[in-house]
């Protein structure tokens, strides 16, 4: 390829671009091209080509999953999959009532339950009120 | 879970291995697989039979393990998304299911894999209709279903003739044919 054809910077009117034939291994010199007896082929013809029929590689072929092999037999590890020696376990309690207003919570009954580690309410959150910058009208927890 | 549930020894075939655990009387069959059977490939999804994750095989039928005591399931063979492959060999559906990209996140996938390997026990050849049909009650939030279909349609042409087909995704499922059939 000579160099008139190259084209500096890449602000270019449409049209005037050198673009080298499919498969031919890339604009540089130094590539490879992949399949020569595909290339001829293309050669013989006019008009676009799928890089598929013309390379002979992977473009435009389905192409599975990097990991599909641990998914379909069970093996990929979810969050809920992960087991940890000594992990706790976290539930989340709800009100029984809809619509009303928390004015105190007393979670003294429910510390003394056998196997309770630690109870967090509203009031143990450092910011009460807007905890997220895109939810700046949330409470963390009832307060 | 209520407080005070006995504990009873529970003994099943999971997988082909014989199990035997101390699980509580009112245990569900769900619990039992992924706490202490340790088959984690068996989901929990929404754990109240809505999304078809957790369907195990009991004693080849599918059933959702999530509404389902261990209790009941005492003395069967049980088997989830881990046992269907035979050693190193994935069963055809597996296959197809990596392949054709039946499964993206993966996480529905355990689930659709039993019920489409029971429903292609009792109906080798299906269409694409009885395939729809088979899966409604398994959900894919990431709406996989066209791929999930494609795989399942590839492992039957797998099972009845015995050989896959060419290629399991482009020729049925690409929205425009003349894209895939443009070579000589």
């Amino acid at each position: 390829m000579s160099d008139k054809k190259r084209v500096e910077g890449y602000r270019q009117q449409s049209g005037k671009l050198h673009f080298p034939r499919p498969g031919s291994g890339g604009s540089l010199g130094t590539s490879k091209p992949r399949d020569e007896e595909a290339i001829a082929a293309s050669k013989a013809t006019e008009g676009h080509r799928h890089d598929e029929l013309i390379t002979g590689s992977t473009i435009g072929k389905p192409t599975g999953l990097v990991d599909s092999r641990w998914k379909v037999t069970g093996q990929a590890q979810y969050g809920d999959d992960i087991r940890l020696p000594g992990e706790l376990i976290g539930r989340i309690v709800r009100s029984t009532r809809h619509y009303a207003r928390i004015l105190s919570i007393d979670a003294s009954a429910a510390m003394e339950l056998p196997g309770v580690v630690a109870i967090a309410t509203g009031e143990d959150a450092p910011a009460r009120f807007g905890v997220l910058p895109v939810t700046k009208d949330e409470h963390a927890m009832a307060v | 879970m209520l407080p005070g549930a006995g504990k009873e020894a529970w003994q099943a075939n999971v997988n082909g291995e014989a199990h035997e655990h101390l699980v509580d009387s009112n245990a569900i069959l769900l619990d039992v697989l992924r706490d202490q059977a340790g088959t984690l490939g068996v989901k929990r999804g929404c754990d109240m039979g809505t999304c078809g994750c957790c369907a195990v095989l009991i004693d080849g039928e599918p059933k959702l393990s999530c509404l389902c005591l261990a209790k009941e399931a005492e003395g069967t063979d049980i088997t989830t998304g881990e046992g269907l492959a035979d050693g190193h060999h994935l069963h055809p559906i597996q296959q197809c299911f990596a392949e054709a990209g039946g499964s993206q996140c993966g996480f529905c996938t355990p689930g659709f894999l039993i019920v489409c390997s029971a429903f292609m026990e009792e109906n080798p050849e299906p269409t694409r209709d009885e395939i729809k049909c088979a899966i409604e009650g398994n959900l894919c939030r990431c709406t996989g279903y066209q791929q999930i279909v494609d795989s399942v349609r590839a492992a039957s042409d797998i099972l009845t003739s015995g050989e896959p087909t060419e290629n399991p995704t482009s020729a049925k499922s690409d929205p425009d044919p003349s894209l895939s059939n443009g070579g000589d």
